[in-house]
């Protein structure tokens, strides 16, 4: 950083604005080894300023104070006091509603501190440097570090759709799960966390992440994402919920295409023997896509019905486990096909049964039923405490990674 | 030895945080202030993470992130074609650039000796500089708060500048 000539200085502001003439002769200058750090010295200094008057500038209803009281001529006070007083650190607040921020296990207003929790969804964590981190759905983030160097937020579980400002040299924002640690380059992008697993997904800018178990970091860009663990389950009846067998199901909602198989995840309890009860099945109507598991007496058979081919009106086959439903005992049931129709069902973890059934159909499927058939069949009777549909034929290993989410009965 | 290694990764992070104003300050001069200036930053941060195993800790950072620099400028300016404009050096200009790279303060000198300028400010001046460096205002949007010429409030703040430049200096200069 040293002297530069007025002329550069006019030269230098001219470029930045836009002016190719202004470009040439500073380009000449530029060759004195003087001018060439006076003029990088000069950017340095600006984005130095930049950096560091943003950081010592405070919430927003500040500035507007500090904008409504220039005009009443009192803003040498209100300046020097806001310069020496302001955090250096960008003020975290709870914006919107349907969350609640928790400090030391009670309720808090106001700005929020390392070690706080924000609990719900719908709402927003804002940070005074323009960062917003939304809870998307139920969520829980814990702040984990506001300092100069870091701001760490902790999604613990949950998903979050972050929007973040551009951060000062020196300072990082991360947002972390227990499988990797987001670092920001200055992006848009989402965290999902669930029981077995996470996901990162870039829409705008870029992102480092570090992966918890030493694995490689990943660098991801514009329409990137980054899985650890098991995939989010697409459908989920997180609650206990009776089945009378006379009338009480469920519908989940819909099935995009399933070019990956399907699984069908069910921690359950039958009341009953019962004969071509549905557990869970899918399907768009009586023999229209259908892949349902269904209680057949003690047996457990996972049934795929579709159109055949021409001249084959229906194509229909399935896999049983033999006498793996006992009435009156928890156990989580799995099955679970491959788009080349590969088929297998577990119990408590254990493979009880495996073949090749006909390859599903790709197509999207309009129901998730829970409890009842698309056809005439009784209703299932008994009790659901955890029930998860995977977009995709989960691997063995990922099976029983996926029973330690599953609360004892 | 790949750039994901932790160590080396962990390193250059560090580094990287330090002279990201360099390197910023650096492309703006290149590219001046239109709208791809974020994006080749991103693109330059990027780069260097991913070939930090290539740093030899011998060299200046600052040497090493201007060169990935100047070739991503380079790309940027065969992408955009001539319609960008790109400042003109040549390879005595070059040199000069990037010697002055790696003899200026890194950030966090910079902003420890910004610190105590700022502080003594008059108010004022102090507003002057949020205006233009916090709020990101325009000279034009400057001169009209503070009703002056265009060429008045360029002056006033060029004035200001080179007074916190040389404030800089001898604080950097009087560090035990």
């Amino acid at each position: 950083m040293s002297n530069r000539s007025p002329s550069t200085e006019v030269d230098l502001d001219a470029w930045l604005a836009g002016s190719d003439a202004a470009g040439v002769r500073l380009g000449s200058a530029l060759r004195q080894p003087e001018t060439a750090k006076a003029v990088l010295g000069r950017l340095l200094l600006e984005e130095a300023l930049r950096v560091e008057l943003r950081s010592r500038r405070g919430p927003r209803l500040l500035r507007l104070a500090v904008s409504s009281m220039l005009a009443a001529g009192l803003i040498a006070a209100l300046v020097m006091a806001g310069w020496s007083s302001l955090n250096a650190v960008p003020v975290v607040e709870l914006a919107g509603d349907g969350a609640q921020a928790w400090r030391a296990g009670k309720p808090v207003g106001g700005p929020l501190q390392v070690g706080d929790e924000v609990r719900g969804s719908g709402a927003r964590i804002a940070l005074s440097d323009g960062t917003s981190i939304a809870l998307d759905g139920p969520s829980t983030v814990a702040i984990a570090a506001l300092n100069r160097s870091a701001l760490e937020f902790v999604l613990a579980d949950g998903a979050v759709a972050v929007d973040a400002a551009y951060q000062p040299g020196g300072r990082e924002l991360r947002i972390s799960t227990t499988a990797a640690t987001v670092r920001v380059v200055g992006t848009s992008f989402t965290v999902t966390r669930w029981p077995g697993g996470s996901t990162v997904a870039v829409t705008s800018g870029r992102v480092v992440v570090e992966p918890a178990d030493g694995a490689p970091q990943r660098f991801l860009g514009p329409g990137d994402s980054w899985h650890s663990g098991l995939p989010r389950p697409l459908h989920r009846l997180a609650e206990p919920v009776t089945f009378d067998g006379i009338g009480t199901w469920r519908d989940l909602g819909a099935l995009p295409a399933i070019p990956d198989g399907v699984t069908f995840q069910v921690q359950a309890r039958a009341e009953a023997q019962a004969r071509g009860t549905r557990l869970v099945g899918t399907g768009n109507g009586p023999w229209q896509l259908n892949i349902s598991l269904v209680q057949w007496d003690g047996n457990l058979v996972l049934q795929v019905k579709q159109p055949g081919s021409p001249g084959d009106a229906v194509a229909e086959s399935q896999l049983e486990a033999r006498d793996v439903v006992r009435p009156g005992s928890w156990a989580v049931y799995e099955a679970t096909i491959t788009a080349d129709g590969e088929a297998r069902i577990m119990r408590d973890g254990e493979v009880v049964a495996t073949g090749r059934l006909v390859a599903p159909v790709h197509l999207p499927r309009i129901h998730a039923w829970v409890g009842r058939s698309f056809y005439d069949d009784p209703y299932w009777k008994g009790e659901i405490r955890d029930l998860r549909i995977y977009p995709r034929a989960l691997t063995l290993t990922e099976s029983r990674d996926a029973l330690a989410g599953f609360a004892s009965p | 030895m790949p750039w994901q290694a932790a160590a080396d990764g962990t390193a250059v992070t560090a580094l990287l945080a330090q002279h990201r104003p360099l390197l910023r300050a650096w492309l703006r001069l290149q590219v001046g202030d239109g709208a791809d200036l974020d994006d080749l930053e991103q693109d330059v941060v990027v780069a260097l993470w991913q070939t930090a195993g290539s740093y030899d800790p011998a060299r200046p950072f600052a040497a090493w992130m201007i060169g990935f620099a100047r070739n991503h400028v380079l790309r940027w300016r065969e992408r955009r074609g001539r319609e960008r404009h790109m400042l003109p050096l040549d390879h005595e200009a070059c040199r000069a650039l990037d010697a002055a790279a790696t003899a200026l303060p890194t950030a966090d000198t910079l902003r420890g000796a910004l610190d105590g300028c700022l502080d003594g400010m008059d108010a004022a001046s102090a507003a002057l500089l949020r205006w233009r460096f916090a709020d990101g205002l325009e000279l034009d949007g400057i001169a009209q708060r503070i009703k002056v010429s265009v060429a008045t409030a360029s002056r006033r703040l060029s004035r200001l500048l080179r007074q916190i430049e040389a404030c800089v200096r001898r604080r950097i200069a009087e560090r035990p």
